[in-house]
């Protein structure tokens, strides 16, 4: 799974009930807007993810209705593991030891 | 939406949406546009540029195109049962006596609605003249449509009210789907809806089978085009034909017809396209045969 894909879910699933929509998403996770469709529609098709449009009045309210994307019981579980996964794996990886150079900047 | 409360997203970054939706399914077309240009005027709003953004949708829509066709292939997959779930978009229940003629007008509009250039048809309407050729088994294969259509479409006229066929079709329906996927068209006599009953006043309605008694909790939309009923022909890019349309394929009415202008527009060009490529290799060949006529004169 991507960094990218990783950043998506955070959003999605540090608001679980919110109403998230590509650009709101791209903004909180810190994506370039319009770079985040192919990973909401990958999301989507894998069951992860729902979308439906906003229920407005598009007159009343001035702007066009927005497709919000939630995350589904099953993919805000597989969320979880995915990101828990990355972060041992950061852990791991970043852990000082011999030689490795430590959070404050001295060799071991 | 009014033209001043949402700004048009600029020419360039539309234009470029237009580009990337080519990537992606026809089915899944009208979506994203939608989804895209929200996106493109909701920044034009908070006045970001929204050409950039435009640019990363179309690198990204091949990515999105791909995803979109392999679930699809994935679904089909997924064997008869699945596969035999929705084989009709609608199915068309009508009086044969009076309503033949608008029945295969609208029929006929409802899959030429927005239909791309390169598909037969933009929706699966059955109508069972239509698409029962003598069917050894007739009731056995309406039955089989009704259970495989997600919507069904009843003209209503005085001769539906008194028609045996069109009550059996509706009782069918209502055994075996939801009464808010009745479409209701009304061709002639009235629809009158009595809101303390909560049902249609029977008194008075003279277009509806009595199969539909109790059926409604809520009042029922419907479209009436009894004033086309002399003259079918002017259906044609009606608008109780995309309300319809629209109805079936969950979009908005506007999309239905401003994808039809578009799919015009497209279909156009490439015969205008088509034609002036006939006439240059026509004029091409005309000179190269002037010219060696005049070299075998010459010699």
């Amino acid at each position: 799974m991507t960094l990218q894909t990783l950043q998506v879910l955070r959003v999605l699933l540090d608001e679980p009930v919110s109403e998230h929509y590509g650009l709101k998403i791209s903004e909180n996770s810190g994506l370039p807007t319009g770079s985040i469709y192919p990973i909401l529609t990958r999301l989507e098709t894998a069951g992860w993810v729902t979308s439906a449009w906003e229920d407005i009045d598009e007159s009343a309210e001035g702007r066009r209705a927005r497709r919000y994307y939630q995350l589904t019981d099953e993919g805000a579980e597989s969320a979880r593991r995915e990101i828990e996964k990355a972060q041992q794996r950061l852990t791991r990886d970043f852990r000082p030891g011999p030689g490795r150079l430590n959070p404050g900047g001295a060799f071991a | 939406v009014t033209p001043r409360a949402v700004a048009p997203a600029s020419r360039a970054a539309r234009m470029l949406i237009c580009v990337a939706l080519w990537f992606l399914p026809a089915a899944c077309q009208a979506r994203y546009r939608r989804e895209w240009l929200a996106e493109l005027e909701e920044m034009e709003h908070e006045n970001v540029a929204p050409v950039l953004p435009a640019i990363r949708i179309l690198l990204g829509a091949p990515s999105v195109g791909r995803t979109l066709r392999v679930s699809a292939q994935q679904r089909r997959g997924l064997g008869e049962q699945v596969a035999a779930v929705s084989t009709y978009d609608a199915y068309m229940t009508y009086s044969h006596a009076g309503d033949q003629q608008l029945a295969a007008e609208l029929h006929k509009d409802l899959m030429r609605l927005a239909k791309p250039w390169y598909r037969s048809r933009s929706m699966r309407v059955f109508r069972d003249s239509a698409d029962i050729a003598a069917s050894p088994n007739l009731w056995a294969s309406v039955e089989g449509a009704l259970k495989s259509s997600r919507w069904l479409v009843l003209l209503a006229s005085r001769g539906a009210a008194n028609s045996s066929w069109v009550a059996q079709e509706v009782n069918c329906w209502l055994k075996k789907k939801r009464p808010d996927r009745i479409l209701i068209v009304l061709t002639d006599g009235d629809i009158v809806w009595d809101p303390v009953a909560g049902d249609f006043n029977w008194a008075l309605t003279t277009a509806l089978p009595t199969a539909l008694q109790g059926a409604f909790s809520n009042e029922p939309h419907w479209v009436d085009i009894r004033h086309v009923r002399h003259d079918p022909s002017t259906l044609t890019r009606h608008d109780a034909t995309a309300t319809l349309a629209a109805t079936i394929r969950g979009v908005p009415k506007d999309e239905i017809f401003g994808e039809d202008l578009r799919q015009h527009r497209r279909l156009k060009r490439i015969v205008g396209a088509l034609i002036a490529a006939v006439v240059l290799l026509t004029v091409q060949w005309v000179v190269i045969a002037i010219l060696i006529m005049n070299q075998v004169g010459v010699r």
